[in-house]
């Protein structure tokens, strides 16, 4: 039984792992921070791998603990003390691949710029794709303060980065 | 033509490429394992605490859902209450009700520690000048998640002190409810998010604590504090019971503070944004409803007990104290409030209606760097 346990842990964590760092990294914007924020969150996942094993939701309670360990007070400076807090130099738009690399590298500075807050509640709604209630509850906030830190969100964007004016131009549709 | 926001979920993606893919397993392994020896260790340590006869207060670990005591023999070490009374012949036009002052010290650090202060002594003088006494009721240990710290809080009444004592995920854990008078901690319910602002919410007669579910469904409910039973709610339902419980509703965004009434009638706005352009939330309002204190800024779920001001509804200006800048303040029922002020962590004050000092209280040095919890009329 514990042997299939541990089996089935390491088979959730190699397949899983993939798509939570995506996650972290837009959380983060660093490679080794995104690393050890899902470690940390399947660290803890595994403690409790036998009950989440028997219900089912392993992976929403991983994704849960990912975020609030983000978001939350004991990793709050991380990002600012290890991250550049500058943008780099703004180029004109294009479609070759050099600009894509600028509006991929403005994208990630100005994220950077946002609360770690704001920074979840874009990468909840418009990377995971969530809804508005869907994001509230893994953040475990209102709805109205996912609407607002959306708001914020997209404001501050278009405030630090208008170069990536075409990344956000329309206005978030509250699903 | 593309769906609104189409662009930055297409940016979003193309960036979270950029990642580097790994084997986690044999670090999440490790950070397991690390995690288990906190606990156990911090389990030890409290154990330690208890057999030496302190006012520690050890938790064994339980099978979850258990109820009941957690560690048979656990003593509070609870004292009489010195009188409550000011001297006989205190000036009886001076409206001041002493009550009881409960505060959480190193809300922060591996000890959690939960104090009564206790109001007695004044003078003849007007106001009055008080002394006190303090008095540690409960030692609750905690690891790296603050959890305790963010959620304890005394009941209305100011005979329970409940806490959430993290579990594995660091964000969540076991409900603790324990009666300030004696008797042994109960483990009531697991699973209850402990972040937030309100992680626990007391209902108004404290017979029972509102609470947020992590369990995957995201529930919300309430908890009977003799029975230690969850009952899941609707959402509104349970939205409904926590503004009943605070005593009002209140928002503060988009360049407004908003109050209403607990049922969400009389809705009135003042111009309000945090100092430091963070998110807020309303943390009391007056019984007549004239002042609101809107609470610190903070990005990220950990609890603010104090507040960035006091505004005045009726004029929309911050309200401006004789005895300094409020930072903490507990609203009465009969209009008068108990404040601290930034600079003196020696000081309590009672305020009457009209802002007027009745009271002026002498905090011991051994809550200079505790945060006050709540107030309890005498």
């Amino acid at each position: 039984m514990v042997d299939s346990l541990t089996a089935e842990f390491d088979s959730f964590v190699r397949h899983r792992s993939p798509s939570l760092l995506r996650a972290a990294y837009l959380l983060t914007g660093d490679q080794h921070l995104a690393e050890d924020l899902v470690q940390s969150a399947l660290a803890r996942t595994h403690r409790s791998w036998r009950q989440l094993h028997d219900s089912g939701n392993a992976e929403a309670y991983t994704r849960k603990v990912m975020y609030h360990l983000q978001v939350a007070w004991w990793r709050r400076r991380k990002v600012a003390e290890v991250l550049p807090g500058e943008l780099p130099e703004r180029r004109a738009r294009g479609a070759d691949h050099a600009g894509a690399s600028a509006l991929k590298l403005s994208l990630r500075a100005a994220l950077l710029q946002l609360s770690d807050k704001q920074r979840a509640v874009l990468v909840l709604r418009f990377f995971e794709d969530r809804t508005e209630a869907e994001a509230a509850e893994v953040l475990g906030v209102t709805v109205g303060t996912v609407k607002s830190q959306t708001n914020k969100a997209l404001a501050r964007l278009r405030a630090i980065a208008p170069e990536l004016s075409d990344l956000h131009a329309a206005n978030g549709v509250a699903r | 033509m593309n769906a609104p926001m189409d662009n930055l979920r297409f940016g979003l993606a193309e960036l979270a490429e950029d990642v580097k893919p790994v084997d986690l397993r044999d670090r999440t392994l490790k950070t397991s394992r690390r995690l288990g020896a906190q606990r156990a260790a911090l389990t030890s340590a409290l154990a330690v605490t208890l057999l030496a006869g302190g006012a520690g207060v050890a938790l064994a670990v339980v099978d979850r859902g258990g109820s009941g005591p957690v560690v048979p023999g656990a003593s509070a070490s609870v004292t009489a209450s010195p009188s409550h009374a000011p001297s006989p012949s205190a000036p009886p036009a001076a409206a001041f009700e002493p009550g009881t002052v409960y505060f959480v010290k190193g809300a922060q650090s591996p000890k959690v520690e939960v104090y009564r202060l206790d109001i007695g002594d004044c003078d003849l003088s007007l106001p009055l000048k008080c002394a006190s006494t303090p008095t540690k009721l409960r030692t609750i240990g905690q690891m790296s998640d603050s959890c305790p710290g963010n959620s304890v809080v005394v009941s209305p009444d100011g005979r329970h002190v409940a806490w959430v004592n993290g579990d594995e995920s660091g964000i969540a854990g076991d409900l603790i409810i324990s009666d300030l008078a004696g008797g042994d901690p109960r483990q009531v319910e697991p699973n209850v998010i402990c972040g937030g602002d309100h992680a626990l919410v007391w209902s108004a007669d404290s017979a029972s604590i509102h609470i947020r579910k992590m369990d995957g469904t995201g529930s919300v409910g309430t908890v009977g504090a003799e029975s230690g039973v969850y009952a899941v709610q609707q959402q509104k339902e349970w939205d409904k019971a926590v503004a009943a419980a605070l005593g009002f509703r209140g928002t503060i965004g988009n360049g407004k503070l908003t109050v209403t009434e607990a049922d969400g009638s009389d809705p009135r706005s003042i111009s309000y944004t945090d100092p430091n352009g963070l998110d807020a939330v309303v943390v009391g309002v007056s019984a007549d409803g004239r002042y609101a204190a809107a609470g610190r800024g903070s990005g990220d779920p950990s609890r603010q007990l104090g507040v960035a001001a006091v505004l005045d509804m009726t004029t929309g200006k911050k309200v401006r104290f004789a005895v300094g800048t409020v930072d903490w303040v507990a609203f009465q029922a009969d209009g008068s409030m108990v404040v601290t002020v930034a600079g003196k962590p020696d000081r309590l004050y009672y305020l009457d209606a009209a802002l007027k000092v009745t009271a002026e209280v002498t905090v011991p040095d051994t809550l200079g760097d505790a945060e006050p919890l709540r107030h309890v009329a005498g």
